[in-house]
């Protein structure tokens, strides 16, 4: 009797070695008649890209060939390693993965509402920082600071390797969008919102910073994953900010400029952007039916 | 008698004065007292110097650079470069390795751990000393996109040759996506402009001038010659290339966005 050898070297390395930071995205494998099956498990409430590469494959057939997914929250089966016969099978599996959906084309031309309270004015000034992200000025407004568009707040206390650094800045919210985008507020003292929740346009989501010493002012930068960015094999940033238009009451749709004030509004056009046509027809009727009321 | 010896005399001068001549030309002014380069540091740094100097006379026939001219000042100690800098009364540039100094027509470098960004910086810099030798004011958009174009360059024993920048390539292919490019108005930007634009949006400037000038020498090497050379005659950049690129700037417009487009 022949007998057969079969040795399964499976070395599950990931590109992350941080045992105390939270993961946002995980690799899975489960033996299903012999082969093993891979899914990944993504713990963020936002879409990730994932990649994995198989190194020094011997032995295993991938079907379908894994590469790279788009995931959502939850588990998503990735690829199945089918072992070949009579052969010592083992590889080498990487995988990475950053946050956000390259698959879906983001609206540069979306009208997003100033965080401030309607009514209030702000004036703003670009951080140097190389990532676009504007420095709105809350001296003149109240301490409230709300979200500029809706969406799902992200976990903020993971890590991905596209050298975004979510945990960098300590208060910092990320919600992200339908059309794949993100916004990312920072430098406030108390949060309002959670990960995973569900956030309006013009919700409160924060409380500005206190006290004469402190710089009364939110950092806010719209970015999301840059699909070309991804492919460049090189390290480096993958998202990519960029100019946000806003709706204000004083200058119409536009992109802030430097020593401009400008005022807060939020009319039915802005807030029914992200709606579809079903609750856009909801939205309007409840609008009528409060104005027959009044 | 007397004819001789002045004939004697004025041949061994001219023997001397194109001796020193040659000599003068052959030496390369790079200061490195502490022998902070390495030998092959050296000598791909005098490679650079012998191609972008080819390249430039190429450009600019008509005002002749040598080698001796180009006047490289190399630093190990950050701090002494920095003292350096505001020596010669420039700003101080907190965050770079190198600077090209028109006060004092030399580039200075600072040599940091990683040797392929020190030598990218240099070959960056020398690019600048060269094109300010030929161009009193040149449009920052070309100044840059030069100096970035020849700091990705690969010098190996035998010859050197462009390397693609993938990542400002990448950036530029998003900007066409997101309809975020305007090149006609981009090449008239002011220093300033080009320098706000590129450190509050991720080197926006550079990609964009780097990605003109690869495209420009990919396509033509001797149009983009005749543009630049047109555009030292302080003609204006649009001009320059309505005057030498076939179809005007509408048409180069058209065709850089096409190249970019496709570009896997």
């Amino acid at each position: 009797m022949k007998k057969i050898f079969c040795t399964t070297c499976l070395a599950l390395s990931t590109l992350f070695s941080y045992s105390q930071v939270h993961r946002a995205v995980d690799l899975s494998s489960s033996w299903k008649n012999g082969d093993l099956e891979y899914s990944a498990i993504n713990n963020d409430y936002c879409d990730y890209y994932v990649g994995v590469n198989l190194d020094k494959l011997v032995g295993y057939q991938p079907m379908p060939s894994p590469h790279t997914a788009t995931i959502g929250k939850g588990s998503t089966y990735l690829f199945t390693l089918k072992k070949e016969l009579n052969t010592l099978a083992s590889t080498n599996i990487t995988y990475f993965y950053y946050r956000g959906n390259v698959d879906k084309k983001p609206n540069v031309n979306f009208q997003y509402a100033l965080p401030i309270k309607l009514r209030d004015s702000t004036r703003i000034k670009p951080l140097n920082n190389n990532n676009y992200t504007l420095r709105f000025n809350l001296q003149e407004t109240s301490d409230t600071i709300y979200a500029c568009r809706g969406g799902i707040v992200c976990d903020d206390d993971i890590y991905d390797i596209s050298s975004k650094g979510y945990k960098k800045k300590k208060n910092q919210i990320t919600i992200s969008h339908n059309d794949g985008t993100f916004a990312e507020y920072a430098l406030f003292t108390t949060p309002l919102v959670f990960a995973g929740e569900n956030v309006k346009m013009g919700a409160p989501i924060a409380i500005a910073p206190q006290g004469a010493k402190l710089e009364k002012e939110i950092q806010v930068g719209i970015y999301f994953l840059d699909k070309n960015k991804v492919k460049v094999i090189t390290t480096g940033s993958k998202h990519t900010h960029f100019i946000p238009i806003f709706h204000t009451a004083n200058a119409g749709d536009t992109k802030l400029k430097e020593k401009n004030t400008y005022i807060a509004e939020i009319t039915k056009e802005v807030l029914m952007q992200d709606m579809s046509s079903k609750e856009k027809k909801k939205y309007l009727k409840e609008k009528e039916k409060n104005n027959e009321k009044k | 008698m007397k004819k001789n010896k002045i004939t004697t005399f004025l041949f061994i001068f001219c023997l001397l004065s194109a001796f020193f001549n040659i000599k003068a030309q052959g030496d390369y002014a790079i200061a490195d007292d502490e022998n902070i380069l390495t030998k092959k540091e050296r000598e791909s740094l005098e490679k650079m110097i012998d191609f972008q100097l080819e390249t430039y006379n190429k450009i600019f026939p008509d005002i002749i650079s040598k080698k001796s001219d180009v006047k490289i000042n190399v630093f190990k100690n950050y701090s002494a470069y920095l003292a350096y800098q505001e020596k010669i009364g420039g700003t101080v540039r907190h965050r770079s390795f190198g600077f090209y100094s028109d006060k004092t027509k030399e580039v200075v470098v600072c040599k940091h751990k990683h040797e392929e960004g020190f030598l990218k910086t240099c070959y960056h810099e020398l690019s600048h000393f060269f094109i300010r030798s030929k161009m009193t004011s040149p449009p920052i958009w070309l100044n840059e996109g030069l100096a970035t174009y020849f700091g990705y360059m690969k010098v190996s024993p035998k010859k050197i040759t462009p390397e693609k920048y993938e990542y400002h390539i990448a950036r530029v292919k998003t900007m066409i996506e997101l309809n975020d490019i305007d090149l006609k108005d981009y090449v008239t930007w002011s220093h300033k402009k080009f320098t706000d634009a590129s450190f509050t949006r991720e080197s926006y400037g550079y990609a964009i001038s780097y990605c003109i000038i690869y495209f420009l020498f990919q396509k033509d090497q001797e149009t983009a010659y005749q543009i630049i050379r047109e555009i030292g005659e302080k003609t204006g950049t649009k001009e320059a290339f309505d005057l030498h690129y076939p179809g005007e700037f509408d048409q180069f417009e058209k065709e850089f966005i096409e190249y970019y487009s496709k570009d896997k």
